[in-house]
């Protein structure tokens, strides 16, 4: 029976996780770049109208609240992609793994 | 000894993991939907708050646009029902994006004076963010990792 060669595995699992999280980074941070430069230009407007009299503290208040509740759905798919590259990253391992079985053992894996 | 580290290395490896629910187009799509309608709305609300005609902006005249998002958001509600266990974060947005929604939708209906200066830009910028940060986890969740 032909033996597992680790050091290649190890080297094609740590590529693969690379170039995941590389790929999902480089979708992602446009992404949470413009919606961040939004939020903080929304801010400013707000604080603009606040300082002209053209609003309330009350009505200020209201439209941060806005603002909050737009920010906190950004930061949950920031944190749902990051799952979505941990859950790719795993089972492309898995994969991997799966792939050097077959060829040195001859085993299929349901993967 | 290295039996039992094959057995052990085949076990793990016959276990696919799932962190996070999958890709429904359902949401995706009307998301997108959502976006284009709210925006559409804006320019003519943004429009009509900053002129001399307060009459114009009044919610009865929008009443077309938010029969279409009062079902597009019970869409979105009876979807996320049926995004499961590991649908948490999904259905925390389609909350948050119901919450923001519903509740420009109220202050719609209390009225919104002329105010030249202020377009609302703020709501718009908010919506957006939310509907945006939907569409662009659904994007991500169609992904496998094998491509």
């Amino acid at each position: 029976m032909a033996a597992l060669d680790f050091p290649q595995l190890l080297k094609d699992c740590i590529s693969l996780a690379k170039q995941e999280v590389g790929k999902n980074w480089s979708k992602l941070k446009p992404f949470a770049e413009h919606e961040f430069t939004q939020f903080a230009e929304s801010a400013q407007f707000l604080a603009e109208l606040r300082l002209k009299n053209i609003i309330d503290d009350e009505e200020l208040k209201v439209r941060l609240r806005f603002q909050q509740m737009a920010l906190n759905n950004v930061l949950l798919a920031i944190k749902g992609i990051g799952l979505k590259t941990a859950e790719n990253v795993v089972n492309g391992v898995l994969g991997i793994v799966a792939k050097a079985i077959k060829s040195t053992i001859n085993i299929v894996l349901p993967v | 000894m290295k039996k039992n580290r094959v057995l052990i290395i085949l076990l793990l490896v016959a276990c696919k993991v799932t962190f996070i629910t999958g890709y429904d187009p359902v949401i995706d799509d009307t998301a997108t939907k959502m976006k284009r309608d709210f925006n559409m709305m804006m320019l003519k609300l943004a429009r009509e708050v900053q002129d001399n005609d307060p009459a114009n902006q009044a919610f009865t005249n929008y009443q077309s646009y938010y029969d279409n998002l009062e079902t597009d958001l019970l869409i979105l509600r009876d979807r996320s029902v049926y995004t499961g266990l590991k649908g948490e974060i999904v259905r925390k947005q389609i909350k948050n994006a119901d919450s923001l929604l519903t509740g420009f939708m109220n202050l719609h209906k209390q009225g919104f004076a002329d105010r030249p200066g202020d377009d609302k830009r703020d709501f718009r910028n908010a919506v957006n963010s939310a509907l945006n940060s939907i569409s662009q986890l659904q994007e991500a969740l169609k992904s496998t990792g094998k491509e």
